[in-house]
């Protein structure tokens, strides 16, 4: 298979239609970038709050003793 | 069922905001089309029927809002379910009797289409036909969003952003049976889908209606 | 009817099956046994999208009619298609989660709606963008495109309905049933739109008309569909998993897990 592009600056260009070829493909990695990022900070913000609640219990198992 | 027919109805007339407003919001929106579009005729004449549609859409919308919210909040509503009366039913007629008191009278009111906005008779009657099939669609589509929304507290727009997607249907056929008419098309066969989203909706939606206002109750 | 490959006590694959079924959809056990999927298909999703965009953008020859601006496509049709199925997945799950009452269902639902929405705003976007150089505009009310619009509303009336929601045990099920009523009046909508744009069409171009499409560019497109599917896929469970870690905090597995997982 051939590349149909001879250069690198070729493939950029893609003859006048890069501009609209890399912005929709960057419109596509930036949304899809923001909503992994969001389910990923979902579940650190669980564990964020689930840390903080064992913390919690073991400090006043700790004051019970 | 004829107990709650009447239920519903003396409910209805008790206050002006329950039949009077909506009309007079759709009038006040019909006005709204000319004054932001301008008065020439001939674009007047092209957009009437999209206006006339557009302003029984939102007001429609407009009365929706709290149409369970006082049954559910007196009492009514579990009522009905307890005595294990069939609720689609009782929705219907619910339904029913609010449409009778604004879609209805908007279908009657589209005649003022024809001085307003300089529509022909032929595309006046047809403007009034196709409200008169679908506004009834549109009232039970927006009771669907007013039974989910019910036991939320200002839910303000969001009964018309659940609604408006849903009756998008009803408007494009409606209006394009006009523009049909204008162009001079055969206009029964879109009328007849009307007719069917019409029915389609009378068997289907209160059974959806009834289900939101269920789980309305569990909470 | 006797079950020809019932012997003595031992169950049936239908009851086996069936048996399967209601043991994964509960909580712990979906956890348990999804939560390997997502590494995996997550991995293939990768490759997948990987060797199909770089064939896509680098190697597959400019088309004849549209230059190389239907490159777009190896991202647009995936995102559509993801799109229409995600919301057809949502009505699909919201009726197991009544019928049954499955409440796995309804947070399976509650973690695709965002993945969905944002393929369709990805769609609609990316179509955009592609129409610019293709007919010279950036957005034509024709049947797709309006059809596209109107499933973005449909998603954001999900979305402002699970939000409204957000703290009810009812969430899952409001929603189920929007779902099910626009995912019935969505082929209604889709002929009322196409009906509507042939009425109004100026018949200045069939806008809908897809390239003609050799297999040499064909192939990074079935690359890609079949890629991002598989990274919706992994997504929707990965968030699922943490939807249920959320509502299941309170028992004994989850605390446990955490503590596993902390201490790594």
């Amino acid at each position: 298979m051939t590349p149909a592009f001879d250069s690198v600056s070729a493939l950029i260009q893609m003859g006048y239609h890069g501009a609209y070829v890399w912005s929709a493909w960057g419109v596509s990695l930036l949304l899809i970038t923001v909503l992994m990022w969001h389910s990923v900070y979902r579940r650190q913000q669980f564990f964020r709050q689930e840390a903080a609640r064992l913390r919690r219990q073991a400090a006043q198992a700790k004051r019970q003793e | 069922m004829k107990i709650l027919w009447q239920r519903e109805w003396a409910l209805k007339v008790r206050t002006p905001a329950g039949w009077l407003y909506p009309v007079v919001f759709f009038l006040m929106v019909l006005v709204l089309f000319p004054l932001a579009a301008g008065a020439s005729p001939k674009l007047l004449a092209q957009i009437g029927g999209a206006a006339v549609w557009i302003a029984a859409l939102l007001s429609v919308l407009l009365g929706m809002d709290s149409l369970f919210r006082s049954d559910l909040d007196d009492g009514t509503l579990e009522q009905v379910v307890v005595a294990r009366y069939s609720l689609p039913l009782w929705v219907l007629i619910k339904v029913a009797v609010h449409w009778l008191t604004s879609g209805f009278v908007l279908t009657l009111l589209s005649g003022l289409a024809i001085p307003l906005f300089g529509l022909s008779t032929d595309e006046a009657s047809v403007l009034a036909l196709g409200l008169l099939l679908g506004t009834p669609t549109l009232t039970l589509l927006a009771a669907v969003a007013a039974a989910l929304t019910v036991s939320l507290r200002g839910s303000g727009v969001l009964v018309p952003l659940i609604a408006l997607p849903l009756q998008l249907p009803v408007l494009v056929f409606a209006t394009g049976a006009v523009d049909i008419v204008q162009t001079g098309g055969q206009v029964l066969p879109v009328l007849a889908l009307l007719a069917a989203l019409l029915i389609l909706a009378v068997v289907l939606l209160p059974w959806a209606i009834a289900g939101a206002l269920r789980l309305a109750l569990a909470q | 009817m006797p079950e020809p490959s019932q012997t003595a006590g031992q169950p049936s694959i239908w009851r086996r099956l069936w048996i399967w079924f209601n043991q994964t959809v509960g909580p712990r056990h979906f956890f348990m046994t999804f939560r390997p999927w997502i590494k995996w298909l997550g991995l293939i999703a990768a490759v997948l999208i990987a060797v199909g965009s770089v064939w896509g953008l680098a190697f597959a020859p400019p088309d004849y009619l549209q230059g190389n601006s239907f490159r777009i496509i190896y991202i647009h049709v995936p995102a559509a298609s993801l799109a229409m199925s995600i919301y057809l997945a949502l009505a699909v799950l919201g009726v197991i989660s009544l019928v049954w009452k499955i409440k796995t269902a309804e947070w399976v639902a509650r973690a695709a709606a965002p993945v969905g929405f944002v393929m369709c705003v990805l769609s609609l976007l990316t179509g955009a963008i592609w129409g610019k150089p293709t007919w010279g505009t950036y957005w034509v009310w024709d049947g797709r495109l309006t059809s596209m619009l109107i499933l973005a509303f449909l998603y954001a009336g999900i979305m402002a309905l699970y939000q409204a929601f957000e703290n009810s045990p009812n969430q899952g099920k409001a929603a189920a049933i929007l779902a099910i009523v626009g995912a019935v009046n969505l082929p209604i909508i889709k002929y009322s739109v196409v009906w509507w744009n042939t009425l109004h069409q100026g018949a200045t171009f069939t806008v809908t008309a897809a390239p003609k499409m050799d297999p040499s560019m064909l192939w990074p497109l079935l690359l890609t569909f079949i890629g991002f599917y598989c990274w919706a896929a992994a997504l929707v469970l990965y968030r699922t998993c943490t939807l249920i870690l959320e509502r299941e905090r309170q028992k004994r597995w989850v605390q446990e897990w955490v503590e596993q997982e902390s201490r790594s």
